[in-house]
């Protein structure tokens, strides 16, 4: 699923079930065009950026391609019904001094570009780097110039009040809020930077400085601290996607937790947005703040083999878009982050719905205990009783019981005996789930109306994961912080030192048109078997 | 089953389009960040005809980069005032002069690039600034010891600015210090120059702190105003292809013997050995450049 499904569900009513519920089947319908939707929208936002200068990708220049022999030609033949048949090499192997890499086929040239990488080489290591300092608030006269040219990026942080022209005791403010940047960028050209600040969190550059002469602030009173890469940020901002809700859309984060579930550590890529309250005025002096954070989502972190690790740093890669994860032992693991999917669900449920169950959310995090609600839908009809039937992803099924907890043998919930009305038939409750597996968690509640019918409602939660695209290894030890460089080198740190390291898949494209194989990497030689 | 060497196939990017509005192509085997870089310098310092600009974008044409190596300050006396009475620093051809009174064309010291033992390399120009009285140096680039002095780029300190308009008071900051001339375009308001602000008693009076770029007035300021100043602290550059005249002084004596000439003087007349193949190398490149 694409964050964008939520947009088209919230297309209809705030109480229609294809708005609410992410496992509904208004949403699982959506959820191809949202993904098709999402690609395209990057897409845009990339071409949008593509003439800037500065833009954030700075893309790949050059690939590499073989003429192949005549023996080596990739034979072509027509199918009976007119189809071309090309047979492409069954090995293609690369050599780079006296390793040889297996070379994979793909059929675009957006895949040979962009798909997530398999290895890393190494470029250079930059020595002493005990961290990424550039300037803080706290210590203006200091400036330490970035050991290579880099953007820079600002912290502001611990703000109380943010100036507002629209305040009486903020009359003479000038309106803007931010910072101003003046020093050189890589060519020993001054350079001045104006970056807006509206509220606490991280911005980064478009300009690549060489050194920090200056900083002017104002506008707001928390600390500002700049560095020179982004490693090691609380929040990532993922600018090609969105945080949607159900009722409001946002920016969206990243960051990471750790937490231990059953004696294991599992890492978390949180999804959250702000939310600002309507008619509470925001960080205004008072220093009655409230947490405005929104999680849309928490997915635990799973490597290729769809084990948990410990995650200590992520990164976004504007090239292709992709996450970037840093775990412990100095291994970095590449997702593709979006909310899973549901699943169409293991049993058929009713068009009608007498009694349905609305979970707190329908994305759980691993280990949590939610609560889910049952709702009755059908007014009308007087209940005469419930069952309340529950799959976990390993396929066991639990039955709520009478006293809220959850058993192998079905129970029967049954009306309120007292009930006058239809509608006071049935007394709407909550029961708690302990999300204890990764997976899809459905919920089916059947009913027995008086009119005999009998209705199934469903619904689902998923306690989300994901896994790597590709794990590499880079053999630093006790890595802490990982970001990519202006020319999109990995840049790992262990608190001494930064290790730069160049990314690299071994991909062909085999042109039958002009017999040649176009490669994704250079190598010394390269060979051809059929 | 053959071994194939591949072969660069470059894939046409966003960067090789604005390339294409500077006239800067991306360069064999240059990568994207080298070529961004490149181009960031043309849109940030674009040619123009000038000798200034043909000399700082030469480099840039053809793949390479200048790198900052000492930036040039002056030494001041205990009232913020340099001590030099007319600071000036020149890169030419063959030489770095620094001036202590330009004006009274008083050398302070004096660096021949074309000597091996002392101005071969860039040790010797930081020895010389270092040990002056009047100058100061900070080191740039850490790496400077061995770079060839003679690719230090051409120059000087003496710069024009053009203050577009005065704002309308009494004082204004001119935006630039060690100021050497002062050119107002309503002359009608800067008639009587003064010693200091204390002086200024009726219309016309004026006063400019040369040092620190201040300009004080009796009547309310108006209009744009040039100038000529000295740039402290003044950049030096190093440049990997240096682009520099050939017709001055200074490299006319590096390439030529001195002969006597009809008033009996000592003047660079005929091409030496180092002349004689570098105009045989401009005349296969350019053969109307005959008659230097």
């Amino acid at each position: 699923m694409s964050f964008r499904t939520q947009r088209l569900a919230n297309r209809f009513p705030v109480w229609s079930k294809v708005r609410r519920d992410p496992s509904s089947l208004g949403q699982r319908w959506f959820a191809p065009y949202a993904s098709y939707l999402q690609d395209n929208d990057k897409f845009l936002k990339r071409m949008k950026d593509e003439l800037h200068l500065l833009r954030w990708a700075l893309g790949v220049g050059e690939i590499w391609t073989i003429e192949l022999e005549e023996e080596d030609f990739i034979p072509v033949e027509s199918s009976a019904g007119g189809a071309r048949i090309e047979t492409f090499p069954s090995q293609v192997t690369g050599t780079i001094g006296v390793d040889d890499y297996t070379l994979e086929r793909v059929e675009s040239v957006q895949e040979l570009l962009n798909l997530a990488p398999s290895r890393v080489s190494s470029v250079d290591t930059l020595s002493g780097v005990s961290d990424y300092l550039v300037w803080e608030s706290s210590d203006p006269s200091s400036f330490s110039p970035p050991p290579v040219p880099s953007r820079l990026t600002v912290t502001v942080s611990g703000s109380t009040l943010y100036n507002k022209r629209s305040r009486f005791r903020d009359r003479l403010f000038s309106g803007f809020s931010g910072l101003i940047l003046i020093g050189t960028d890589e060519n020993g050209t001054s350079i001045e930077e104006v970056v807006e600040v509206l509220d606490d969190g991280s911005f980064t550059t478009r300009n690549i400085w060489k050194s920090l002469e200056d900083v002017e602030y104002e506008g707001f009173n928390g600390d500002v601290a700049i560095q020179w890469s982004r490693a090691g940020l609380d929040k990532h901002r993922d600018i090609y996607n969105v945080a949607i809700f159900d009722d409001f859309e946002g920016p969206l984060d990243l960051s990471l937790r750790t937490e231990n579930i059953g004696g294991t550590d599992y890492s978390f890529l949180t999804f959250s947005s702000a939310r600002l309250q309507l008619g509470s005025d925001y960080r205004d002096g008072t220093g009655s703040d409230y947490i405005n954070e929104e999680t849309l989502s928490e997915i635990v972190l799973l490597d290729t083999n769809d084990q948990p690790y410990v995650a200590v740093d992520v990164a976004l890669n504007h090239r292709n878009t992709l996450v970037y994860v840093l775990d412990d032992q100095g291994m970095v693991h590449v997702y593709e982050h979006n909310p899973s999917a549901f699943s169409p669900p293991s049993l058929p449920s009713t068009k009608d719905v007498a009694v349905g169950a609305r979970p707190l959310q329908h994305y759980v995090s691993l280990g949590k205990t939610e609560k889910v609600f049952t709702w009755f839908a059908m007014l009308r009809h007087p209940v005469l009783s419930v069952e309340i039937k529950r799959i976990a992803p390993d396929d066991s099924v639990a039955y709520l019981q009478g006293d809220k907890t959850w058993g192998a043998t079905t129970y029967l919930h049954s009306k309120n005996p007292l009930a006058s009305t239809p509608e006071g038939s049935w007394q709407d409750f909550s029961f708690e789930t302990e999300y204890d597996q990764l997976g899809q968690w459905e919920y089916y509640v059947t009913t027995l109306i008086a009119s005999g019918e009998v209705t199934t409602g469903y619904t689902g939660v998923i306690v989300d994961s994901v896994s790597a695209l590709s794990d590499i290894e880079t053999s630093v030890s006790n890595a802490t912080t990982l970001s990519f460089s202006k020319e999109e080198y990995w840049q790992v740190g262990d608190g001494s030192d930064v290790y730069r390291f160049k990314e690299h898949r071994d991909l062909y494209i085999g042109d039958s048109l002009n017999q040649r194989l176009l490669l994704r990497e250079e190598y010394d030689s390269v060979e051809v078997s059929y | 089953m053959a071994s194939y060497t591949p072969t660069r196939f470059r894939i046409p990017t966003s960067y090789d389009e604005v390339g294409l509005k500077y006239s800067m192509a991306r360069l064999p085997k240059e990568d994207l960040s080298a070529y961004r870089r490149r181009l960031l310098l043309e849109a940030r310092d674009s040619v123009d005809p000038s000798e200034g600009s043909y000399v700082r974008s030469v480099n840039r044409k053809v793949g390479l980069f200048e790198k900052p190596v000492f930036d040039v300050g002056l030494v001041l006396d205990g009232d913020g005032a340099p001590l030099a009475a007319d600071p000036y620093i020149e890169v030419t051809s063959t030489h770095l002069r620094a001036y202590s009174d330009k004006d009274g064309d008083v050398v302070d010291f004096m660096v021949d690039f074309t000597d091996r033992d002392n101005g071969w390399f860039l040790t010797a120009v930081h020895t010389a600034l270092d040990s002056s009285p009047y100058f100061s140096v900070d080191v740039l680039d850490i790496d400077y010891e061995f770079l060839r002095s003679d690719h230090l780029r051409y120059g000087n300190t003496e710069k024009i600015a053009r203050i577009p308009r005065l704002q309308e008071r009494y004082v204004n900051d001119l935006g630039v210090r060690h100021i050497k001339n002062f050119y107002p375009q309503a002359a009608a308001l800067f008639l009587n120059e003064k010693d200091s602000a204390d002086d200024l008693v009726e219309d016309g009076d004026y006063y400019v702190d040369y040092v620190e770029g201040v300009l004080f007035s009796h009547s309310l300021q108006a209009g744009y105003v040039s100038l000529a100043y000295r740039e402290f602290p003044h950049r030096l550059w190093w440049q990997p292809v240096r682009a520099c005249p050939v017709h001055n002084a200074d490299f006319q004596h590096y390439i030529k013997q001195p002969l006597v000439d009809e008033d009996g003087l000592e003047r660079p007349l005929l091409l030496n050995s180092r002349g004689a193949q570098l105009y045989d190398k401009v005349l296969e490149v350019h053969s109307l450049g005959w008659g230097a």
